[in-house]
């Protein structure tokens, strides 16, 4: 069985018990972040070396107040050698979680650093093409010099300058 | 000559007024990895199964796995241009190549663009390179012949329009020749004709385009070429572009012919893909469906019905075989697709019998209803004769006395065998290959020794141009051997036989 596939089956598990849905794939998040930034901790919870006793301490005293059942996942995936795989089981957590409550993730990318009033606006838009609610993910990208790139649920909209300009090259040449 | 700024800026704003940038859509997925052509994919979720997809530096790529959250693209092009995190668009085409007239005469590439520094080719049409073969109310039965203008295979396995005949032998037996012969007799004949080469050296596909170029036979011909030096995916999808572009033909209501020189590579391209794409292996590691990849190739030549325009793509595969090894998996599936086989055999090829035709091994299942009435009429003979030459011969070796008809049956099928052998490049036409035949069944050689029977057809012919092109232009039209004009080749043959013998 492939890695992608024991995540799904952890995030669907870890789903099906929790209470606080919502706070579970936030703290999820936050154990993969923190992971992600300090190699040194995932190095030191897969060194088989270690004892799991100390790993599970270091777990403990590191993410304190987790909700029920993550304080368990986590004991079970440094049983089972399997710290690493938090990454994916945070991410396919998080596309379950947003597919059962239609939340849909939205990345947009624009020219210029967007004010409260333009994310409303943008926010709104999207959430009337995707009938759900959105979570955006905003950066700033001076190269496409006007306009705006959305990319959710697997579909690019791009109204960016850079793109029509392109078109209109492919246009004339 | 002089030129105006506004000249200039009116030219651009009449360029520009038919631009309308609307917003661009498209669904897209991200690069996950990449290698040996093969790419996967993240995202695409409604992508289809040989979808072609967009990749960055004008990659393009054709999925084939559609898996539960990843999607395993072969890559047409560079792919070490492409580079983790790359976007992908789906294009919702499936994947296909330009087709049309304007093709013939050129060389391309798998993907149908042109390879021969001749420039741009101007279709107009794009064909799928994956289709459904036509359905059985579409077809109709094979009846008439694809005049290969080599004598073996014209009077015993024959093959007709839409039928698949495999061409099969060792490397060195003439199996391309056969093919290019076949090519070169389609001139004037009304017969577009597709050469596939597939993993061969480019050395080798030059010189097959020269020699057609020298035969005239270019005029006809679309040569695809997917070479050694060519990533897998082009050896893959290159028969298949290759039928895509008969098919445009036989759709049309013409007659095309379709060579795949040879399906070994393309096996071993397939092979190779699988193993990478890590479908699981089988016999001699080739994946579970190599069958249905040659399979739902050559099903694809077909005798069109009349309500379709009566058109015909005709299929000539070619295997090669590890010292005579028919029984390998490759070779045993092809047999059982097409519909018969031409045996090329090094022993005979080696003795001097060429074309290396084992007569007795070769079969067209698509028999006689596929042949003219005059080809029938002396071919039946032909088979008879060298199957009982081929019974004695054996027997013939260690005996000294022979009686009188076996010894004749011996003549006669020592001479028959001689007069089968063919020199490369130069097919003859139906006409000339009967009276020939008929002159060999009705013992008009008989007199004559075996090392002169080759002088004797050389120069029955010159005479038949000289003297009697209207006989010739006669069994052409009626292609039918009748009472009357038996009479008159009869004549013919014991004129010729006055003035050969005063030579000889």
């Amino acid at each position: 069985m492939n890695d992608s596939q024991s995540a799904r089956r952890y995030a669907h598990a870890i789903i099906e018990t929790a209470t606080e849905t919502r706070a579970v794939r936030d703290e999820l998040a936050a154990i993969s972040g923190t992971l992600n930034a300090t190699p040194a901790l995932l190095e030191a919870l897969s060194n088989p070396g270690v004892p799991s006793a100390n790993k599970k301490a270091v777990v403990t005293a590191i993410f304190q107040g987790l909700s029920s059942p993550l304080p368990r996942l986590m004991d079970m995936l440094i049983d089972a050698s399997r710290v690493e795989l938090i990454h994916e089981i945070a991410h396919r957590y998080r596309d379950e979680w947003n597919a059962k409550n239609n939340v849909h993730a939205a990345r947009v990318t624009a020219a210029l650093e967007l004010d409260d009033d333009a994310r409303d606006r943008v926010r709104r838009a999207i959430e009337k093409a995707v009938s759900g609610s959105v979570e955006m993910e905003i950066t700033t990208d001076p190269s496409l010099v006007g306009g705006l790139k959305v990319e959710v649920d697997g579909h690019l909209f791009d109204g960016t300058v850079k793109a029509r300009l392109k078109a209109l090259r492919q246009h004339l040449l | 000559m002089e030129i105006r700024a506004e000249e200039i800026t009116k030219v651009l704003k009449q360029q520009l007024a038919g631009f309308s940038a609307a917003t661009d859509t498209a669904e897209i997925g991200t690069v996950l990895s990449v290698g040996d052509g093969i790419a996967r994919i993240h995202g695409l979720t409604n992508c289809m199964a040989g979808e072609l997809l967009d990749l960055p530096h004008g990659v393009r790529g054709m999925a084939l796995n559609l898996e539960e959250d990843s999607v395993g693209a072969v890559l047409l092009g560079d792919y070490t241009l492409i580079r983790e995190g790359d976007e992908v668009r789906r294009t919702s085409r499936i994947m296909s190549i330009p087709v049309g007239p304007e093709l013939v005469g050129r060389v391309v590439n798998a993907i149908g663009e042109p390879i021969d520094g001749k420039g741009a080719i101007p279709t107009k049409l794009f064909g799928e390179v994956e289709v459904i073969a036509p359905g059985v109310v579409d077809r109709q039965p094979v009846r008439e012949p694809l005049e290969t203008g080599i004598k073996a295979i014209d009077a015993m396995v024959n093959i007709g329009r839409g039928q698949r005949e495999l061409l099969i032998g060792d490397r060195q037996t003439g199996k391309t020749a056969v093919a290019i012969d076949t090519i070169i007799n389609q001139k004037g004949k009304g017969v577009i004709c597709i050469y596939v080469a597939i993993g061969q050296k480019r050395s080798t596909v030059a010189q097959v385009v020269k020699t057609l170029e020298d035969f005239g036979a270019m005029d006809h011909t679309i040569v695809v070429a997917a070479t050694a030096s060519d990533p897998a995916p082009f050896l893959y999808i290159a028969p298949y572009s290759g039928t895509a572009m008969g098919e445009y033909f036989r759709d049309h209501g013409q007659h095309a012919l379709c060579v795949y020189d040879d399906l070994s590579k393309h096996a071993a391209a397939y092979r190779e893909i699988s193993l990478i794409l890590r479908r699981p292996p089988g016999r001699e590691a080739y994946p579970g469906d190599v069958f249905y990849l040659h399979s739902r190739l050559l099903e694809r030549a077909s005798k069109l019905s009349s309500k379709k325009g009566d058109g015909s793509l005709t299929a000539i595969p070619i295997i090669e075989t590890q010292a005579g090894d028919i029984s390998a998996y490759i070779p045993t599936n092809v047999i059982s697709i097409t519909d018969g086989q031409i045996f090329l055999e090094a022993d005979l090829f080696n003795s001097g019998i060429r074309p290396a035709i084992n007569v007795g091994n070769s079969v067209s299942r698509v028999g006689g209803s596929a042949q003219v009435k005059a080809m029938k009429s002396v071919a039946g003979r032909l088979r008879l004769d060298l199957a009982q030459y081929r019974e004695l011969a054996a027997f013939a070796m260690f005996a000294s006395d022979l009686d009188k008809s076996t010894q004749a049956t011996l003549a006669r099928g020592q001479r028959m065998t001689e007069f089968l052998k063919q020199d490369q490049y130069s097919p003859l036409s139906m006409e000339k290959q009967v009276i020939g035949m008929y002159a060999g069944i009705n013992g008009f050689l008989d007199a004559y020794a075996v090392g002169d029977v080759r002088r004797y057809e050389r120069e029955l012919h010159a005479h038949l141009d000289a003297r009697h092109p209207g006989l010739l232009k006669e069994i052409s039209e009626k292609k039918e051997l009748t009472k009357e004009l038996t009479e008159q080749v009869k004549a013919v043959l014991a004129q010729f036989a006055d003035i050969f013998q005063a030579k000889a």
